[in-house]
């Protein structure tokens, strides 16, 4: 199964390790890879993270990653819109069957998630995820 | 009209103030207050300061009361989102984004944009009537209808020339509208008008047929 990583910040980097140990042929798009450090500083125990120089929004760089027979596209660089962008690129002109992208800001996460595609603020995924770690320490 | 337009570099403020002389009530919304300001006092139009992806900044531009809204910021993936939510979260009737990259002018209209402008694809138009070659030249496109109008300049060798116009079938759906001489005279074209070489043709194509018509016409003998 091939996955499509727009971002490589914390958490495209942090995804594409996690998928490519768990077998799956990952391609990581990012403008900058330089910046990508903490991906090479991490154990890929299987599979394969291949990285792409370029703009994830392109269509060639897309094409590039071959996208046209990938299975899972996620956008989550820093950028909402660009994220948008890309997110409905990979639906529409590449029918890609599975498309996740972040959005921190709160109109844009529900415009994209109107607009059928499955949207996550990271940020708000973390503090829930502490939150209710917090609290079920103090009811236990 | 009231008509909101987000991003005040020198297109979106040449486009407020040209639509304010027009007698149409324009707003314009920026992030940068500097450029704001400096609209505000050498154009004298009216503008914010705001994020145009943001729901609570559109709504302070009362972009739910807005006709249109065009979206002219410098970044493409901004001007696509600024469309979508004044569609989507106000209802406007019509959105209009500028890009930058014409590869994203159909994926545009595919996500609901009324209408995509091209800019690069505006600015070759106009540099291409003075080229020395014979090159394509867009200068208008009917969003709604598929269609659009082109100009090419015949040239003297072409294939075409000496033939009548009725001999020549044109590629599906296109028509020539109007041929201007090598003298600028122009003449509607007749079924029996002769092409000589070095003539402008105006023509009216599918967008999908336009490459089509473009290489008929110049093609050389």
């Amino acid at each position: 199964m091939s996955v499509i990583i727009v971002g490589g910040g914390r958490t495209g980097t942090g995804l594409a390790r996690l998928l490519s140990n768990q077998g799956k042929q990952v391609a990581l798009v990012d403008v900058d890879p330089a910046n990508m450090e903490s991906l090479s500083s991490g154990r890929i125990e299987s599979g394969g993270v291949t990285i792409v120089e370029g703009d994830g929004t392109d269509p060639r760089v897309l094409e590039s990653t071959g996208i046209r027979e990938a299975e899972i596209f996620i956008a989550v660089t820093g950028s909402d819109t660009v994220n948008g962008l890309a997110a409905q690129r990979a639906l529409y002109e590449y029918e890609v069957q599975t498309t996740i992208l972040s959005a921190r800001d709160d109109g844009l996460k529900r415009l994209y998630q109107s607009l059928g595609l499955s949207t996550v603020n990271p940020t708000q995924l973390t503090v829930d995820s502490i939150v209710s770690g917090v609290s079920n320490r103090g009811e236990g | 009209m009231y008509v909101v337009i987000v991003g005040g570099g020198r297109l979106g403020t040449s486009i407020a103030a040209s639509l304010a002389g027009g007698g149409h009530e324009a707003f314009l919304l920026d992030r940068d207050s500097a450029r704001v300001a400096a609209f505000r006092s050498e154009m004298g139009g009216i503008a914010g300061v705001g994020d145009g992806t943001s729901l609570r900044n559109l709504t302070e531009a009362g972009v739910s009361r807005a006709s249109v809204v065009v979206a002219a910021t410098g970044s493409d993936e901004d001007n696509l989102a600024v469309c979508q939510l004044a569609k989507w979260n106000f209802d406007v009737p019509k959105t209009i984004a500028l890009v930058h990259r014409p590869e994203n002018v159909e994926l545009f209209e595919t996500c609901g944009v009324d209408v995509v402008v091209s800019v690069p694809e505006i600015i070759m138009s106009s540099l291409a009537t003075s080229l020395p070659a014979h090159p394509l030249i867009k200068m208008m496109r009917m969003h709604d209808r598929g269609l659009e109008v082109v100009g090419l300049k015949i040239p003297a060798g072409a294939e075409v020339a000496g033939k009548l116009l009725r001999e020549i079938q044109l590629p599906y759906g296109s028509t020539v509208a109007l041929i201007v001489n090598k003298e600028g005279r122009a003449e509607p074209p007749r079924a029996d008008t002769r092409l000589e070489g070095e003539e402008v043709v105006l023509a009216l194509s599918p967008v999908a047929f336009t490459q089509a018509l473009w290489e008929m016409l110049t093609e050389l003998h």
